[in-house]
């Protein structure tokens, strides 16, 4: 939940500006590897909702 | 926002991995989408090839006929997908027939030779490159068919193609040299200065030490360079020195 949040406020239009040396976007791809690796867990992986949820996530900062 | 290209390292396989069929109509949508936004921007063809080549992994997973894939590819003229693409179908006539007509420049050839010699058509992978090169000579393609005939233990080509790198760039032929080559094994030439020269092919042969990289990347960092300009010169992607650098100034406090 805390990824998903991160990554939604991050991908906010205009909010956080890329800079120069990457670093923002560096940590965001810390988190959204976190997040990726979420879905190994059996729980989240099961449960449909969250799963999509996820999977939007990682969508919305791929494309 | 997104575009940034974030996350290309996890995406693919892991929407791949955990991806259900009846999801796959509205991610489908969304790349789409992505991509036409893409083609209209005017440094966009990069993001276009990325998503279809997602979307090519997206036809297979809901078992789209592979002829409309190549159809699509061949109508947006992505050819190194296209020959990606019918390799992976065994097709390598094909596949050959597309580098020879579409792919011609020594960047396109650098592109998708490897993959053509890795799938083991090595012979029409070389014969390629020699053809470009004997076209258009290139540094980049001209190291890589090098790096071919080292391993073919081929000396005599070896030696051909080192000569006409020093005709075409005399400073810079040296870098072809292979530590292999066993010395006065060829005439002499004009050029008498021996290098010896490791032909490095990646960050892992040219740092065997991890320290001794690290020790170079904060090297060059306290020394003002970019993340990017140290990636390049130890040849790591630029998000991985900003890792290195990160977690060396942590341990070190």
């Amino acid at each position: 939940m805390i990824y998903r949040a991160i990554i939604e406020e991050s991908l906010l239009e205009d909010h956080y500006p890329v800079d120069g040396e990457g670093e923002f976007v560096m940590a965001l791809n810390d988190v959204l590897e976190h997040l990726a690796e979420c879905l190994e867990q059996d729980e989240l992986a099961q449960d449909d909702t969250e799963r999509r949820a996820i999977l939007d996530r990682l969508l919305d900062a791929y494309i | 926002m997104g575009g940034y290209g974030l996350s290309d390292g996890v995406m693919a396989e892991t929407l791949l991995e955990h991806v259900k069929q009846n999801d796959l109509p509205s991610i489908r949508e969304r790349i789409q989408a992505a991509q036409r936004r893409k083609a209209e921007s005017k440094y966009g063809q990069w993001g276009v090839e990325a998503y279809e080549s997602f979307l090519i992994q997206l036809d297979v997973l809901d078992n789209t006929d592979p002829e409309m894939t190549l159809q699509r590819l061949r109508e947006q003229g992505l050819y190194r997908l296209l020959f990606g693409k019918l390799l992976s179908m065994e097709r390598t006539e094909d596949a050959v027939a597309v580098v020879t007509e579409h792919l011609t420049t020594p960047y396109e050839r650098l592109q998708v030779l490897p993959t053509l010699s890795a799938a083991g058509h090595d012979d029409t992978a070389v014969r390629l490159a020699q053809e470009t090169l004997n076209n258009q000579f290139d540094d980049q393609l001209a190291h890589w068919l090098a790096e071919c005939y080292t391993t073919r233990g081929d000396q005599n080509a070896l030696f051909d193609l080192r000569r006409a790198c020093m005709q075409h760039n005399p400073v810079n032929h040296i870098m072809l040299r292979s530590n292999k080559l066993p010395r006065a094994s060829h005439p002499s030439t004009r050029h008498k200065l021996q290098f010896d020269l490791p032909v490095f092919s990646s960050s892992a042969q040219k740092f065997p030490d991890k320290s001794e990289q690290q020790r170079v990347i904060l090297q060059l960092r306290a020394q003002g360079w970019s993340y990017r300009e140290i990636a390049d010169e130890v040849g790591l992607h630029w998000t991985r020195v900003g890792q290195i650098v990160k977690s060396m100034r942590t341990n070190t406090g």
